[in-house]
């Protein structure tokens, strides 16, 4: 009984606890190490998705083979629109594996470089700050990914009046090459 | 008892997430519904030794606008003392009505198309030259207005009306000729872009008129009387000198001719006036085809038209787009307001 | 039992204590925090059939017309460091784009600022235009003046390395290389190449706005777009199916050579830009019209007040003054194959009403 109370209690004042900001020249004593490096893999309706039902029962799912076949159903549907009593501008047969391997995230000081390349005054000796840099992930490989651009009048295609006209099609298969660096930081007077 | 009630207190705590979203599934009826044709078209066509490649776009614009310039090909051309190849200034489309309501210029079917010629690549091959490049529209109509100081292309204004303003400035032997024909006579010319003599020119032109060899005819299907000795006289041969029919001047400044109305049928009265609506706005006019802009290394004769480009920028105003009468010939055409604070107008 | 009831129920106060309430737009418009700089560095961007190791991109379901099935085959699509040769110098030709000190941005800004009163404006920025801020040069302006007076672009903005906008290597080649295929054939490989291309100055501004701002009816976006395009060479040109630039099939070609854009769609919310959907599925791309922006029976005719000079108050007069929105198109050569026709200007447009929507063919 008492160590459940102490325990409990011990809850409580934490919760009462305030955080207190650090000041700054306590977070400049903070140095961080080595960043975050990720790969990804994501894969769309690659084999059909949870509209992909043709029986009569529920549960009658994957009756078509998403991976051969081109029914619009396979695909998602993203629509959005800007004003709320008009149409919708779609992304619709969304579909495909798309895959990269070494995008890497840390922070760095610049405070050299960029001088366009030797000719002109260093941006990054006057800049001398910290950014966030995202590390480009050199390739990335669509496996058939592909989506349908279209305008429709209501949102759903199940609405009553539905009707969807497609502008283009487009499918990417293979290899991007993307390299290089996105450096993000702060502008503006804080 | 504890356990339990922890356990429930637990519960209570934690949020429970369901989700309320039913996925519906799309049954057939629904996925008909979508259609196919959309708004881009891309076509091909050969013509002789030409290939066209020609994307054209299913779009309806409606627009007011103004500019200072407009000027297309600056360059030194021989032969020519104008140094453009199109000049507009003070250029607008679509025009402002007495009451503050917009009357804008329309368009339909705009389109951009390339024009390949196959040549010999030097080895043997093919390779396909880029010779000229067009933007056209399929359709347009409203005010087109600029002070035109120089006009390269094809620009044909059909003059008709009654006769009246040819017997008021006539002198010498027409005033003579023209004493006894009647002024209600309704006759008609067509005017197209000339050199200083008179001669069709459509590089670099400054003046519009009735080109050498041409005359004014009868309008009305019968007979107009004296009026129809008209016919005989024709512009810059016999008694007439370059630019004159019987000492009638035919030709005339571009830039006078400040506000176009173009449209097929646009709705007129006996004299020829554009008829207008209370505010001032054109009653009744139906588009007309083949507005374009044109860059060209030779002359092409684009597809769907019938007209032959010169060499360099040319603007083609389409055929029947522009009428006026004989006073408006004369002394040119009213710019109208095409700005809300307008220095030009009036 | 009743003391571990008493404290799981402190606890429970104490988890709920912070109540979160929404922010009006009044509230939200006094919002002016710092930005996102955005800089690319060493960035390549290689992308199509032609490249090593590059997979189709396809874009198909467009049709000619006569209703056969057109489809485009992206042979190339790069982006790379200037003096590529058309996308030919890929490895090693990386780019900069945005600078450490002038970067693209993201912010939330003051809308009363930027001519959208009592809201916060969503803005996408490109590197600002310092220095040589250009563009034509008028010597008159909605006035009764001669063209004559008329000096001309500032090509000086072609001419990086000395003003505070995007440098040498900051300004990438672009280009695309596609391949057409009408009904089955492939008919000829469209390319298109800008070189040493920057958007230096354009802005991206995004709000919501109301119909009726009482009862919160007719929500829409609102936006203003200002797009600035420079590039030393736009080019064009054709090859047979599958080729590339220095292949005998490709023939001449024609170049826009300092070619500048600065076009200024819609003007705060006196003048919005909405682009939508409409009630037949097809889109409409609006600058609203100044019909009727005095108000009530105002035609607006010499504008809102029969005062001239009071631009503060004078939403018309302020239009038609060095504050409102103008473009600009330069073209310092056109040339097609060898011929040169000289150089091309459309100066100080301005829109007051222009709508384009698309339907079936």
């Amino acid at each position: 009984m008492k160590i459940i109370i102490t325990v409990l209690s011990l809850f409580y004042l934490q919760a009462v606890l305030a955080l207190e900001p650090l000041g700054e020249n306590e977070m400049d004593q903070i140095l961080g190490l080595g960043g975050v490096y990720l790969s990804g893999d994501l894969t769309i309706n690659d084999v059909g998705g949870p509209l992909n039902e043709s029986g009569a029962e529920p549960g009658d799912a994957w009756q078509q083979d998403c991976a051969a076949s081109t029914n619009e159903r396979c695909g998602a549907r993203i629509a959005v629109r800007t004003n709320n009593t008009s149409g919708w501008i779609v992304l619709d047969n969304l579909r495909g594996r798309f895959s990269f391997e070494g995008l890497t995230l840390k922070t760095r000081l610049i405070d050299s470089g960029f001088d366009n390349d030797g000719a002109s005054s260093s941006d990054g000796a006057s800049f001398d700050r910290d950014v966030f840099e995202i590390g480009l992930p050199n390739t990335m490989n669509f496996s058939n990914v592909s989506y349908t651009l279209a305008n429709s009048n209501k949102a759903r295609p199940t609405e009553v009046g539905f009707k969807q006209t497609d502008i283009f099609n487009v499918k990417i298969d293979g290899n991007v090459s993307l390299s290089g660096n996105l450096l993000l930081f702060p502008t503006g007077n804080p | 008892m504890i356990n339990f009630l922890s356990k429930l207190l637990l519960l209570l705590l934690l949020p429970l997430p369901f989700s309320y979203a039913q996925l519906v599934p799309i049954d057939d009826i629904g996925m008909s519904e979508a259609t196919g044709q959309a708004f881009i078209a891309i076509d091909q066509r050969t013509e002789g030794s030409i290939d066209f490649t020609k994307v054209s776009l299913g779009i309806d614009a409606e627009m007011l606008i103004n500019a200072d310039l407009v000027e297309f090909g600056e360059y030194a051309r021989s032969g020519e003392s104008l140094g453009s190849d199109i000049r507009l200034e003070n250029f607008a489309l679509g025009e402002v009505l007495s009451d503050g309501t917009i009357a804008p210029f329309k368009i339909k079917d705009p389109f951009i198309e390339l024009a390949f010629e196959k040549n010999s690549d030097g080895s043997g091959g093919i390779q396909q030259d880029l010779v000229g490049i067009r933007l056209g529209f399929g359709k347009a109509k409203g005010a087109f207005t600029a002070d035109i100081k120089s006009l390269s292309g094809k620009l044909e204004i059909a003059l008709e009306g009654s006769l009246q303003p040819i017997k008021d400035t006539a002198t010498g032997i027409a005033w003579l000729a023209t004493r006894f024909m009647s002024g209600n006579t309704q006759v008609k010319s067509t005017a197209v872009l000339v050199d200083e003599v008179g001669i069709p020119d459509g590089i670099r032109a400054h003046l519009i008129g009735v080109p050498k060899g041409t005359a004014i005819e009868c309008a009305g299907s019968g007979s107009c009387g004296l009026a129809g000795l008209l016919q005989y006289f024709t512009a810059g041969e016999g008694f007439s000198s370059s630019c004159h029919i019987l000492g009638i001047g035919v030709c005339y400044e571009l830039s006078t001719y400040r506000t176009l109305e173009i449209g097929d049928n646009i709705g007129r009265d006996s004299d020829g006036n554009i008829l207008r609506t209370a505010n001032g706005g054109v009653a009744s006019a139906d588009y007309s085809d083949g507005l374009f802009l044109s860059f060209q290394s030779k002359a092409i004769e684009w597809t769907d038209s019938d007209v032959i480009t010169h060499d360099g920028g040319f603007l083609n105003i389409p055929e029947g787009g522009i009428q006026v009468n004989f006073e408006q010939a004369l002394h040119g055409t009213d710019r109208q307001r095409t700005r809300y604070i307008d220095p030009y107008f009036n | 039992m009743n003391k571990i009831f008493l404290l799981s129920f402190s606890m429970l106060v104490n988890v709920v204590q912070a109540d979160l309430v929404s922010i009006d737009d009044f509230a939200l418009s006094k919002v002016d925090g710092e930005g996102i700089g955005l800089v690319l560095e060493d960035f390549i961007f290689n992308a199509g059939s032609e490249t090593a190791g590059g997979g189709t991109i396809e874009i198909s379901g467009l049709k000619g017309s006569s209703g056969q099935d057109v489809s485009l085959h992206v042979s190339q699509f790069y982006i790379l460091g200037n003096g590529s040769i058309r996308g030919s110098v890929v490895d090693g030709n990386s780019t900069n784009i945005g600078r450490l000190s002038n970067p693209f941005n993201i912010e939330l800004i003051d809308g009363d600022d930027v001519g959208v009163a009592n809201k916060a404006v969503f803005e996408f920025s490109a590197p600002k235009l310092h220095g040589t801020t250009s563009v034509f040069t008028p010597t008159f302006f909605n006035q009764i003046g001669s063209a004559g007076d008329f000096t001309g672009f500032n090509t000086a903005l072609f001419d990086d390395d000395t003003t505070t906008g995007s440098r040498s290597s900051e300004r990438p080649d672009i280009g695309i290389s596609v391949d057409l295929e009408i009904a089955a054939v492939r008919t000829q490989s469209l390319n298109t190449h800008y070189k040493r291309l920057s958007i230096d100055g354009s802005r991206l501004r995004l709000w919501g706005s109301y119909d009726d701002d009482v009862a919160k009816t007719g929500g829409r976006m609102e936006g203003e777009l200002t797009l600035n395009i420079y590039t030393h060479d736009l080019e064009f040109f054709a090859c047979n199916s599958g080729d590339s630039f220095g292949d005998n099939s490709c023939g001449t070609s024609i170049h826009f050579n300092d070619f500048a854009a600065e076009l200024q769609l819609g003007w705060g919310s006196s003048q919005p830009a909405t682009f939508e959907v409409n009630g037949d599925g097809n889109f409409v791309f609006e600058i609203k019209s100044l019909e009727g922006i005095c108000g009530g029976a105002n035609t607006g005719i010499d504008g809102c007040t029969a005062s001239s000079g009071d631009q503060s108050t004078d939403v018309v007069e302020r239009f038609y003054s060095s504050s409102g929105p103008f473009s600009n198109i330069y073209m310092g050569e056109v040339k097609v194959g060898e011929r040169s026709f000289g150089n091309s200007t459309i100066s100080n447009l301005q829109i007051e009403y222009l709508k384009v929507s698309s339907h079936d063919l």
